[in-house]
């Protein structure tokens, strides 16, 4: 009892230091989960969120009760499952590579050279993509021009657009990933190469015994996080990036710019908190889904 | 190993939830539950008012409640060009001394860039911040049924006479469920669809500007501006990416919500699927199909990212398809610097949507109703505030050109790139009263009044559509229409095929619920009406 008054003691301080982030998440992330309740009630503003018509689950039929329901749930879990594994084998890659240059300098370089994209706005992104596929002024149709082929009308052919929205999010989310497997990589015991080094392996053989065993649990948190948001899908990058082009919405329609489209005109706060809540609980099933295949594959690299 | 991991996987999280603000802040309005609470019964207290008022002595009981010595200030959310004009605190100050003998009030604008004007006019709406009068152009309609606006039916004519007076006969339009929750600007509420094209142009190629009277004189036309410049964009698409967008519906048919409607003309009974409409296979679908074939429309029209001012001020395009109205011309010149002629082909039609969309609201958060609707009072029958509003401080934004005829214009060294204030004349309660511009015709006024009071009148003109059972179904027509509804207007698709399949999903999506759910409340609401 004792002891566990003094520890409290000595790690006061710490404890201390805790608290702003503490209060930020209580403040920002678990109160405003309360209007949850939204998504099951007729909000009228006039009484408030308190006293607002229940409704039940009405505002979630309109995600379901739809001819594309189907299309938009498949076009958000297949492209965010080919983002995830995509993304990760890529920042891997890079993080390995980043990991054998030696020069500080050179690294820092590149560091910052493939972490901007993910700096920058989906809207930039989106026109910068346009500076490549506009149909008649774009980079790609004037290299096609020169080559003597005929120009593609990038914005209205589905076809390509699968690939094109994997290039565009692999080029931008690649830089953020490889800097914490970076960061991982540098925190690998140095004397495990040397060690490897007098025993006399090889540069692959390195890799794939030290450095990607090393990395696991870093790659597997990162996966549970970004498993949790395959209901998710990036506004910017399926709305603004094919320019809201109509005849590419088979494939660019995920869950997210189904509700914008549709809720635009209605306005209706009930409904899109709907969609929010839909999005998150599946999400959090799918965490926990995850975490208890992790837990029995190999238990020390689950999250909880 | 495992404090590395820790340490990891605590900066993914602070950085997963700093990324993840962004998503949440939208839940925030929990916390606004209080104030709209306090709200409805301020709210009560003013019908009480309105009551007593209208009972005993009018003037004087308005007076006690606008002059109760608490000086408030007035928000108005406009949205402009600039959210900080700069004439802003001049502007604000002149109207301050014009409205201080009718009532203990100060105004002050915010003016929200037009591109974040809708996002952020939702936000301040569902904020329960104490605003006074907020602009919209997309009808109070949901504003009002989910009570983020005041229902100002009995204030109207207590606080805002000469309002009541100068406007009630549009009020009719604005109504919901028989009350009104806005008042709408007056402008020209009908337009007529047609073509404006480059004055230079036009004189280049000597084209008469009065021998378009068709839609087929219009492709002669864009056939020899075609065949003189080849390199040049005969026709760029309007603001809502299709370069034949609301032509055959302004027409002839009345729309209800997307999708539906009837003929403007016909029996307001008889609902249709617009998109099943001869009309709209043989004036949308066919002619942008045989434009885009002959090469007259601009590469990737239906996405393009440039507004079609700018596409006209960078010099190589000719033409846009849309509504035109007495003011357009000056309207793109003060825009976009170009010198445009319009050439308007289709008849006027008067329907609700052309009225109630451009409307004055008073949040339900407002915390004195009544100076709200006094000072919009004052922005519809005072001149002064409505040059202020409109133009800007006289000798700085604008200056007298001719005493005579009311005509003003910008002073030496003024343009509207550098100008103190811009506003566009609808955004400006009743510009009727104000000064004219001198690049419009200085009877531009009775030319509106002319175009409003000759317009066909849409035979469920009053008529508001209530979304509320066919939620689900409006959400996926929705997704329906942004999927063909520009790759079809700009002639990138066979008309047959394309509009056939077009019809094939809206019927999937459910819109004949949406056509039934409308025949049944046009039913209702023609019996309320007689």
């Amino acid at each position: 009892m004792k002891n566990k008054k003094v520890k409290i003691k000595r790690y006061l301080p710490v404890y201390f230091m805790l608290l702003p982030g503490f209060l930020y998440l209580l403040v920002n992330n678990y109160i405003p989960m309360a209007g949850l309740i939204i998504a099951f009630k007729n909000l009228d503003f006039s009484v408030g969120i308190l006293r607002s018509e229940w409704t039940g689950f009405k505002n979630f039929e309109f995600l379901f009760r739809t001819p594309d329901a189907w299309r938009i749930t498949r076009n958000t879990i297949g492209y965010n499952t080919v983002f995830i594994i995509v993304n990760l084998v890529v920042a891997v890659l890079f993080a390995v590579l980043l990991s054998e240059i030696h020069s500080k300098k050179a690294v820092k370089t590149y560091q910052t050279i493939i972490l901007l994209p993910y700096m920058v706005s989906m809207v930039i992104v989106s026109y910068l993509a346009y500076a490549f596929l506009a149909g008649d002024t774009g980079l790609l149709n004037g290299i096609r021009h020169s080559l003597g082929l005929e120009p593609v009308s990038w914005y209205s052919e589905p076809k390509y657009w699968p690939v094109i929205l994997t290039l565009v999010n692999a080029w931008k989310g690649v830089g953020y990933g490889a800097v914490i497997y970076l960061a991982s990589i540098l925190g690998i015991d140095r004397s495990l190469y040397e060690a490897a080094a007098v025993d006399g392996i090889g540069k692959m053989q390195e890799i794939r015994y030290i450095t990607l065993p090393l990395i696991k649990p870093t790659v597997i948190t990162m996966l549970l996080l970004s498993i949790g948001r395959v209901f998710y899908s990036d506004f910017g990058l399926f709305y603004q990036v094919p320019m809201n082009s109509g005849a590419l919405i088979d494939v660019t329609n995920t869950i997210d710019t189904y509700v914008y489209r549709g809720l635009i005109a209605l306005g209706d706060i009930s409904m899109s908190s709907a969609a929010g809540v839909y999005q998150s609980v599946i999400g959090f099933l799918l965490v926990i889904a995850a975490n208890w295949i992790t837990n029995k594959l190999s238990k020390e690299n689950a999250l909880f | 190993m495992k404090k590395k991991l820790a340490m990891m996987l605590g900066m993914t999280l602070i950085i997963g939830t700093l990324a993840g603000c962004g998503s949440t802040g939208d839940t925030g309005t929990a916390a606004d539950t209080e104030p709209a609470a306090e709200q409805t019964d301020s709210g009560q207290g003013t019908d009480a008012g309105v009551d007593a008022a209208t009972e005993s002595d009018a003037a004087s009981e308005t007076d006690s409640v606008l002059k109760d010595g608490n000086m408030v200030t007035l928000k108005v959310v406009c949205p402009g060009g600039t959210a900080s004009p700069g004439s802003k605190g001049e502007v604000e100050a002149a109207i301050n001394e014009i409205i201080a003998p009718y009532m203990d009030a100060q105004i002050e604008f915010e003016f929200l860039e037009w591109g974040v004007f809708q996002e952020q006019k939702n936000l301040i709406l569902s904020s329960g911040e104490d605003y006074s009068l907020v602009f919209t152009f997309d009808s109070s309609r949901n504003y009002a049924m989910s009570h983020q606006v005041l229902d100002i039916t009995d204030l109207l004519p207590v606080y805002a006479p000469g309002l009541t007076e100068e406007m009630g006969t549009y009020f009719d339009a604005c109504k919901i469920g028989g009350r009104l929750y806005g008042v709408p600007t007056f402008h020209e509420y009908a337009s007529r669809h047609g073509i404006t094209g480059m004055t230079s142009v036009l004189n280049e190629l000597s084209i008469d500007p009065e021998s378009i009277q068709s839609w087929e004189d219009v492709d002669a036309m864009l056939a020899k501006v075609h065949e003189a410049h080849p390199e040049m964009n005969c026709l760029v698409p309007v603001d809502t990416n299709m370069i034949l967008s609301g032509a055959w519906s302004n027409a002839s048919i009345s729309k209800i919500i997307d999708g539906v409607g009837v003929y403007a003309e016909g029996d307001p009974l008889d609902v249709v699927n617009i998109y099943a409409t001869p009309e709209y296979m043989e004036e949308v679908a066919k002619r942008a199909y045989d434009w885009n074939q002959k090469g007259y429309v601009i590469a990737d029209a239906s996405t393009i990212p440039e507004a079609r001012q700018e596409l006209l001020a960078a010099g190589n395009s000719f033409a846009f398809c849309g509504g035109i109205h007495p003011g357009t011309k000056t309207q793109e010149a003060k825009n976009a610097g170009v010198d445009v002629t319009t050439m308007p082909i289709d008849r006027a039609v008067l329907n609700t949507s052309s009225v109630d969309f451009a409307q004055y609201m008073v949040p339900t958060a407002c915390s004195t109703p009544e100076k709200a609707v006094k000072l919009l009072d004052l922005m519809y029958t005072d001149p002064d505030i409505v040059n202020l509003i409109s133009y800007g401080i006289e000798g700085k934004d604008y200056e007298i050109k001719d005493a005579e005829r009311n005509i003003i214009g910008y002073p030496e060294g003024v343009d509207s790139s550098n100008v103190g204030w811009n506003n566009e004349t609808w955004l400006v309660g009743n510009g009727e009263l104000g000064y004219v511009w001198e690049t419009d015709d200085p009877d531009i006024w009775e030319q509106y009044r002319e175009l409003n009071e000759n317009s066909v009148k849409s035979c469920i003109f009053g008529f508001t559509f209530d979304p509320q059972n066919v939620k689900t179904q409006v959400t996926a027509i929705q997704n329906v229409i942004s999927k063909y509804g520009a790759t079809i207007g700009c002639g990138y698709a066979d008309p047959e095929e394309s509009v056939a399949k077009f019809v094939e999903e809206l019927e999937a999506a459910g819109i004949n619920d949406v056509i039934a759910e409308a025949k049944t409340q046009i039913q209702a609401w023609m019996e309320e009406n007689g």
